[in-house]
């Protein structure tokens, strides 16, 4: 892996103290939108549940480097974060706009991975396992429009995947997807996370989703949005779509979760 | 299942493209809209033969396609033609290189868009024909004129075109390169500039036109060669056949030039996929 393991000390993958943004604004309007303080733990899966709007996309942005903050400190590592971190890697809703519809899936994978330090047979061999992770290995030469919206995502995450990431970002990635696909792709990134051992954070407006992924549920809310309410999920791993979400313990937290949102 | 639904789509890219893109080329000829344009001409036939129209200087078609073949017999007309046709296609491919260089450097730079945009705005809304009778001066009654004209024409719908298109990419595309930790270089030539080529694609369509509108007007009032300067003679002659032979002619090298430029772009991967995308919606 590339990134350099003496900056680890805290055992934090992200900590962000004191982040605010207000887009500009100032005066009565300037309390801004978010003002969050978290930490994210190594191999952690931290799904984080919101109501629309209030500001889930802002700090996942910030998080991974992508959008400037107005005040606070963001580190990854141990290092504070001001462009995306080496390592850290930010997974899109809008899938379909996220990939380049001219280059085939071979091609689409291989964007992070241009003007890398990789040699050939070595990118070569990253692509592959990364598709076969997905089971894409199929689809090579096939062009994103010619995929179905939950092959696009697996795309999505498969390119992700390839610059072999310590952390992904997910900001509501199966939020545009059908309930059969949704729950495929929830039970293989679920077994993606068992296997690689990466830290996520995991965006959505689905509360089940976020009790079903999650190590710990974070729910989001208020004006400016802060870190409302925490749970910790102990649910056994690995979860199942049917038993686990039969479970006291899962109805208990999803009940609580929604409360929490004041839904 | 997935699979069949997919077979059925050819991939835009691959061996036989060329070909292919021929293929589905002449399959887009309107064959219904070839007959609505066959009964227009038959009735402007009609109306002159049966002396319903009797203006002097209205010919029918039948004298405008013998004219026709008299002029090619002479190989004046070839010779107009092909005089046309190479200032345009000199003065927009000139126009294309200028145009889509600068509309990356306006796309891809707000200091370039601050700084020069209004200079653009001003100099493109100067009318353009007025900036004949000047070329004409400068550069004589020459080719030179000619392209200098077209090119400074044809140059602006490129450009806004091209720096339009390279502001039209979305916000993931950006995100999805800088996540990925592409460079600025690599993200602009891998990443924004293919995203923008339809774009492009459409300034190279719209440019094509106004340089055949140039290269027509420059022939009729400067340069004493070409289709346009051939049209202004037959009038002065007063051979209206001739006249409208002329302008025909100008018609289908529009029409053949647009054809050309949809063909060729075709083949870039870019714009093939916008268009699959597209046709599969
Ligand atoms: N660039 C921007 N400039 C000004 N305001 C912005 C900007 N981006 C987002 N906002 C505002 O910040 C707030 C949070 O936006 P954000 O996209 O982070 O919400 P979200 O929780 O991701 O919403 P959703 O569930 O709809 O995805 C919104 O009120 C939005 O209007
Ligand atoms: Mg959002």
């Amino acid at each position: 892996m590339v990134v350099d393991h003496r900056a680890v000390e805290t055992g934090f993958a992200f900590e962000c103290e004191g982040v605010r943004e207000s887009f500009g604004g100032s005066g009565a309007e300037g309390r801004g939108v978010l003002d969050v303080s978290l930490e994210v733990g190594e191999g952690e899966f931290l799904t984080i549940v919101g109501g629309s709007g209030v500001g889930k996309t802002t700090l996942l942005k910030i998080l991974g480097g992508l959008a400037p903050r107005s005040a606070g400190r963001v580190s990854f590592r141990g290092r504070p974060v001001t462009s995306p971190p080496e390592g850290v890697v930010m997974v899109f809703q809008d899938y379909s706009r996220s990939l380049l519809p001219w280059r085939t899936v071979d091609h689409n994978m291989s964007l992070g991975l241009e003007g890398g330090r990789l040699a050939k047979p070595e990118r070569r061999e990253r692509i592959d396992s990364a598709l076969g992770k997905v089971g894409l290995s199929d689809s090579k030469r096939k062009y994103p429009w010619q995929l179905s919206g939950g092959m696009q995502q697996r795309l999505q995450i498969a390119r992700a995947l390839a610059v072999a990431p310590e952390a992904f970002l997910m900001d509501e990635p199966f939020g545009s997807l059908d309930a059969i696909t949704k729950a495929t792709l929830q039970d293989e990134l679920a077994r993606l996370h068992g296997e690689t051992q990466m830290t996520i954070v995991f965006v959505t407006h689905d509360v089940e989703e976020a009790v079903y992924l999650g190590d710990r549920v974070i729910v989001l809310a208020g004006k400016p949005a802060g870190v409302a309410r925490e749970f910790d999920v102990s649910l056994k791993r690995p979860r199942h779509q049917i038993t686990t979400r039969e479970q006291p313990e899962f109805l208990d937290l999803r009940h609580r979760v929604h409360l929490a949102l004041g839904q | 299942m997935e699979g069949a639904r997919q077979a059925s789509l050819r991939p835009p890219i691959g061996p036989g493209r060329g070909v292919a893109a021929v293929r589905a080329g002449l399959a887009r000829i309107n064959l219904y809209g070839l007959v609505t344009l066959l009964a227009l001409v038959g009735l402007w036939q009609l109306l002159v033969d049966t002396g319903v129209v009797t203006a002097q200087y209205i010919v029918a078609p039948t004298e405008i396609v013998s004219a026709a073949g008299d002029l090619l017999s002479t190989g004046e007309l070839q010779e107009a033609t092909v005089h046309t046709l190479s200032a345009v296609l000199i003065g927009w491919a000139i126009a294309m290189v200028a145009g889509v260089l600068l509309g990356c450097l306006f796309g891809l730079f707000r200091a370039a868009r601050t700084y020069g945009m209004s200079t653009v705005d001003l100099l493109r809304s100067l009318p353009t024909i007025a900036l004949v009778p000047p070329a004409v001066l400068v550069f004589g009654f020459s080719l030179r004129m000619e392209v200098a004209v077209i090119v400074y024409a044809t140059l602006w719908p490129i450009l806004i075109n091209t720096a339009g298109g390279i502001a039209q990419v979305p916000r993931e595309l950006h995100d999805a390169a800088r996540t990925l930790r592409l460079s600025r270089s690599r993200t602009a030539a891998s990443v924004i500039v293919p995203a923008a080529l339809p774009a492009i694609i459409v300034g190279a369509r719209l440019g094509m036109a106004v340089a055949v509108i140039l290269a027509v007007v420059a022939e009729m009032v400067g340069t004493p060669e070409g289709l346009g300067y051939g049209m202004v003679f037959a009038q002065q002659a007063i051979q209206p056949a001739d006249m409208f032979a002329c302008i025909i002619t100008i018609g289908l090298l529009g029409v053949v030039l647009n054809a050309a430029v949809v063909a060729v772009s075709r083949l870039l991967p870019a714009v093939a996929a916008a268009q699959a995308e597209r046709e599969r919606r």
